[in-house]
């Protein structure tokens, strides 16, 4: 018992004593090694088109873009590129420190959901459309709000927790598991708020791990005292040899058992509990189901467990680079991360992940940040690209962009997504098919009111880019357009095969000359262009990943 | 330095380099960084090749089901030693024999009548399938789920970046085509030509380490696995705008340049399969959807078919039937299709808690549609007297070459715990389905025996406790679930498929096929 004792004082201090963090997120964290982050100073040595994928792809990894506009000086032009500013990096992460007030919160908030007076959702006036399914339990609501907000909120900490959540209820460690018996859509939603409220206020990793195990939410996808300790062991660990340790931490849990589904899958206990002390995990005694808990929020494999996790979805997990990617791994575990926080952001800007790391997108990755680049709006009869998007994308089976038929459902699966994306021939038929018909060849994803003549971001009050294109060579509009899509520049040889398709391609000609002879784009093509020019990228390999610089 | 020492020493290395001094050495992280051991010598494969290509449908049921629709032979044993009792959670007839005057749910073979027993006797006493009840992890006895799926689906101990089942086939026939162009046929008649083959390998579940590719040996694009949806839907084609021609041809540009082609591998190869799929799923489209006829009444009145109606069919309000139909559909009508998977989202069968509603159920609906994949096989080729073979698609050929075999991660517990659910435990069944034209050196060269029951278990551990299983008795016949993995390969021809489970540092022996001649076990009245 003495035994028992020292353990769970030294595990409370090792919990309690961590700082329970600030309200803004900058805890000053800083990941050395191999997961360095990328100095302003080398990021603005890079070449203006390399800072702009780069830029695009931390932005891109939270689901956000940057659109070439707000990026470059346009006045500059197209052929010699130049940055806006020389802070990008910094002013993100400032950004991404910095809260939103309450008031702030209340506008996005009420753009996104058309608020009422009363603070109630009123479609009639909200941006996006959600489930409204009256029975709780089967309401996805859960699922789609947390993309709205990722989408609507500006670049802060607001958005950024609300990424990291969506990363985190998408992973085994806090995934609820829809597809479970067990589980509903009221556990999606409370794991994802919990995780929000927990990363909010800087909760540490092992305070969020403690507070998350004796939840309804995890008990309904562990189900029973044995399984409860072996998943723990499993998703906090990385222990799966644990056949004994699962053994006696199900009798330290025995007074807890989840009731049947007519009993509603709610947490009870037999008013028998154990008061047998149990070894677990070598050197820890454990007598009650909070013992145990107390052992894994206070392990030192959480640490590592977590970083690893966390890391493989950033990276493509290949058996030729296994030393890589642990040199990684071990450079953010040895700098002491305590917040989740600490461990997204010494990933997403690090030297290595900026420069280094090429993988395939998700779809959210590929698809949500040319929202942005593109400055979409969410119009009426755009197909798949309306204001019902989100639903579309988690909740409705027969469309295009419905995620599970990428093998990529949200907050889904009971292991969570596999950390590879998947690219097996369906999953990725559709990922290309949605890009491609759905998005970038659909004129309304860029002219979303539909008409003809209208322009890309015609949605949009600035006339400013109007005036930039109208005024662009064809070749650089061809830049332009690779630009925000695909973060590059076309070579030589793709504006002369494009040239060729604008001009002779089955929807007719589409260019003229000017009084000097050169080719330009005739009048009101524009979009015509843009959707040939979009077919092509949505045709290339590259398309699909996030591209390194070295 | 051979490449297995290599991987080895850069392991060592990582190991110790990610553990600070101070932590527990109790602990390492080698579950995260196993590096794969050495390559598969597929060459090393003794083949005598099958005259019929076999098929073969993988059915795995993810989350690991309780064995005890399959075997209630300790029911008895295990009720009463049970935390919680068996008879009041499913009513004491489980607990009796079907020819109790009081009425019992023990089938004769000591299959649970309304936990698909019923279908699982149908299954066996029409020679239709045998059960293995000795599927026992005892090299490694892990409860672990991922360890457990990746075991059964790598075949093998060597889990961590090694090829799956589904790739080991692919692989051994490439590298061994000379042994099968020629001599086997497709069930269709159609000669066997390693560089055209339509749909070799199929996932309906999705990306699977069934056809988790090979790090030594990659084989070609038309070998690995493709994914389809049981609705054999086609998401594949392109909308056409008329410009394709000019544009893929932009693209085959860049494709042409060796390092854009080989940076983007990954989706290169994924966009083949689409291309591919879109030019192939129409023939399947156009085949499903026509079930053959039922002629036996017995088969008939089993299916439930209304008076008047031999056209068989699938059980509706059946959440397995699509998927297995589908699958079944797609072997019979296209004699290419080699390996097959079938799965469902994990947790299906992990039933921890609320076993009590679920799980009888959930196997009742399983066998009602594995007792209609039976019979579409049956009825769908010339090897059924009397009947045609004519399945949708008009395709005459046998149907006895194809094989479904359904198991999961591990079997569970028998003590019925707290959560009125089972955990984790490591005896399992497997049920092996068809396939009775198929041969198995195991079998000394003998065809496939179905319609028996191999194994007998008891309960062990402490009554009163959680940690109750069932085991194998001393003496019984045992497999592994590699053992699994060695049968498909030996239905495929290989005589040592020892070598294609092996593992060096773990499992140096590898694992034999199933013996199949083993006689089975006495009906139970």
């Amino acid at each position: 018992m003495k035994i028992k004792f020292l353990f769970l004082i030294t595990v409370a201090i090792a919990v309690t004593a961590c700082d329970p963090g600030s309200p803004e997120g900058d805890s000053g964290f800083q990941a050395g090694g191999a997961a360095t982050a990328l100095s302003q100073s080398e990021f603005n040595a890079l070449s203006a088109d390399e800072q702009y994928m780069v830029a695009n792809k931390l932005m891109g990894t939270m689901f956000r873009g940057v659109a070439v506009e707000d990026f470059f000086d346009m006045n500059a032009g197209i052929t010699n590129l130049r940055p806006v500013d020389s802070s990008f990096l910094i002013r993100t992460q400032n950004k991404l420190s910095s809260n939103l007030s309450n008031a702030q919160l209340l506008t996005y908030d009420s753009i996104i959901d058309g608020l009422d007076a009363d603070g109630n959702p009123d479609p009639d006036n909200a941006k996006y459309l959600f489930d409204t399914d009256s029975n709780a339990r089967n309401n996805e609501r859960a699922k789609q709000l947390p993309l709205a907000r990722i989408k609507e909120y500006p670049i802060s900490r607001d958005m950024f927790v609300h990424w990291m959540a969506y990363v985190l209820t998408n992973t085994i460690m806090f995934s609820p598991a829809e597809e479970m018996e067990s589980t509903d859509f009221t556990d999606v939603q409370n794991m994802y708020r919990f995780l929000v409220l927990k990363l909010e206020e800087g909760a540490t990793i092992r305070q969020i791990v403690r507070s998350n195990l004796p939840s309804l939410a995890r008990w309904r996808v562990s189900r029973s005292a044995e399984n409860h300790a072996l998943e723990a062991y499993e998703l906090y660990l990385g222990l799966f040899e644990t056949e004994v340790d699962s053994y006696r931490g199900g009798i330290a849990c025995k007074d807890l058992y989840l009731t049947n589904e007519d009993d509603g899958y709610l947490l009870r206990r037999t008013d028998f509990p154990n008061t047998t002390p149990q070894l677990i995990l070598g050197t820890n005694y454990i007598t009650t189901c909070d013992d145990l808990y107390d052992v894994i929020a206070g392990h030192p494999l959480l640490i590592p467990r977590v970083v690893e996790v966390i890391f493989n979805y950033f990276v493509e997990l290949r058996g030729d680079n296994l030393a890589y990617r642990r040199s990684i791994i071990n450079a953010i575990v040895n700098s002491g991360p305590q917040t989740f926080e600490d461990i997204f952001t010494a990933i997403i800007f690090s030297k290595e992940y900026l420069l280094n790391i090429e993988r395939p997108k998700t779809f959210e990755e590929n698809m949500m940040p040319l929202l942005d680049a593109l400055k979409w709006h969410p119009g009426e009869n755009a197909g798949e690209v309306d204001e019902l998007i989100f639903r579309r994308m988690t909740e409705f089976s027969d469309q295009q962009i419905f995620l599970n038929g990428m093998g990529w459902a949200s907050m889904e699966y009971k292991i969570g997504r596999l950390p590879n994306v998947p690219i097996d021939g369906l999953s990725f038929a559709n990922h290309h098919k949605s890009m491609r018909e759905e998005f970038l060849m659909n004129r309304s994803f860029y002219d979303p009111s539909g008409n003809n003549d209208g322009f890309i971001y015609a949605g949009n009050s600035s006339s400013d880019v109007k005036t930039f294109i109208a005024n662009m060579s064809l070749n650089d509009y061809i830049d332009f357009l690779f630009l925000g899509a695909l973060q590059r520049k076309a070579s030589a040889s793709e504006k002369v095969d494009l040239i060729d398709v604008y001009a002779t391609g089955v929807t007719g000609n589409h260019l003229t000359t000017n009084g000097v002879g050169d080719q330009i784009v005739r009048s009101g093509r524009y979009d015509e262009i843009a959707q040939i020019t979009f077919d092509y990228i949505t045709r290339l390999p590259e398309f699909y990943y996030f591209r390194s610089v070295n | 330095m051979k490449r297995r020492n290599f991987l080895k020493s850069m392991a060592a290395v990582g190991a110790s380099a990610v553990l600070p001094n101070t932590w527990p050495t109790a602990f390492n992280l080698s579950t995260m960084y196993q590096a794969a051991d050495a390559a598969i010598d597929y060459a090393g494969a003794q083949i005598a090749a099958p005259t019929i290509m076999p098929q073969v449908i993988n059915i795995y049921l993810y989350g690991g089901p309780s064995e005890l629709s399959g075997n209630l032979t300790n029911i008895v044993d295990i009720d009463s030693s049970s935390q919680n009792s068996y008879a009041n959670a499913f009513g004491s007839g489980l607990l009796r024999f079907q020819n109790d005057p009081s009425g019992g749910l023990i089938t004769p073979n000591g299959f649970w009548s309304g936990a698909g027993g019923d279908d699982m006797q149908f299954l066996l006493d029409g020679n239709h399938m045998s059960v293995y009840r000795t599927l026992m992890k005892r090299k490694d006895g892990t409860r672990s789920h991922r360890e457990s799926i990746l075991m059964s689906q790598k075949g093998s101990l060597d889990i961590e970046n090694s090829a799956g089942v589904g790739t080991r086939v692919a692989a051994m026939l490439y590298q061994n085509r000379g042994s099968f162009e020629g001599g086997t046929s497709f069930a269709d008649g159609s000669a066997v030509d390693m560089d055209d083959l339509v749909l070799p390998f199929v996932s309906f579940e999705g990306e699977t380490r069934v056809f988790a590719t090979d790090p030594d040996y990659a084989v070609p694009l038309l070998l690995r696995g493709t994914t389809l949806n049981e609705d054999l839907e086609d998401p594949y084609t392109r909308q056409n705008n008329g410009n394709a021609t000019k544009l893929d041809a932009m693209v085959s540009k860049k494709l042409a340049d060796f390092g854009y082609n080989s940076r983007y591998t990954n989706v290169i190869n994924s966009n083949d399969l689409r291309e591919y799929l879109a030019q192939k799923i129409g023939l399947i489209q156009s085949a499903s959807g026509i079930l053959p006829t039922v002629s036996e009444l017995a088969d008939q009145a089993t299916l439930g078919l209304p008076n008047g109606s031999t056209r068989m069919s699938y059980p509706n309000n059946n959440r397995y039937s699509d998927r297995i139909q589908a699958a079944v559909t797609l072997a019979i009508e296209n004699s290419s299709s080699m390996y097959i998977t079938v799965g469902g989202g994990l947790g299906g069968w992990d039933d921890h808690n609320n076993g009590i509603d679920n799980y009888p159920d959930r196997m009742s609906q399983l066998f009602d549609a594995l007792k209609s994949a039976a019979l579409h096989i049956k009825y769908s080729g010339t090897q059924t007297a009397g009947v045609a073979g004519t399945p949708g698609g008009g395709v005459n050929r046998r149907t006895d070459n194809i094989v479904i075999n359904v198991f999961g991660d591990f079997g569970r517990r028998v003590n019925l715990n707290n959560s009125e659910g089972w955990d984790h435990g490591n005896n399992q069944n497997l049920y092996t389905i068809g396939g009775a034209g198929v041969v198995s050196a195991a079998n000394g060269g003998a065809n496939r025996q179905l319609g028996k029951v191999v194994g007998r278990t008891e309960r062990v551990g402490d009554p009163g406790t959680n940690n109750q299983v069932t085991e194998p008795q001393a003496g019984s016949y045992e497999i592994e679930p590699m053992s699994v993995a060695a049968s498909v390969y030996s239905y495929f021809g290989v005589q040592n498929p020892e070598i294609l489970t092996a593992d060096p540092d773990r499992n140096p022996a590898g694992d034999a096929a199933i013996d199949e001649t083993v006689a089975g076990e006495p009906a139970l009245f």
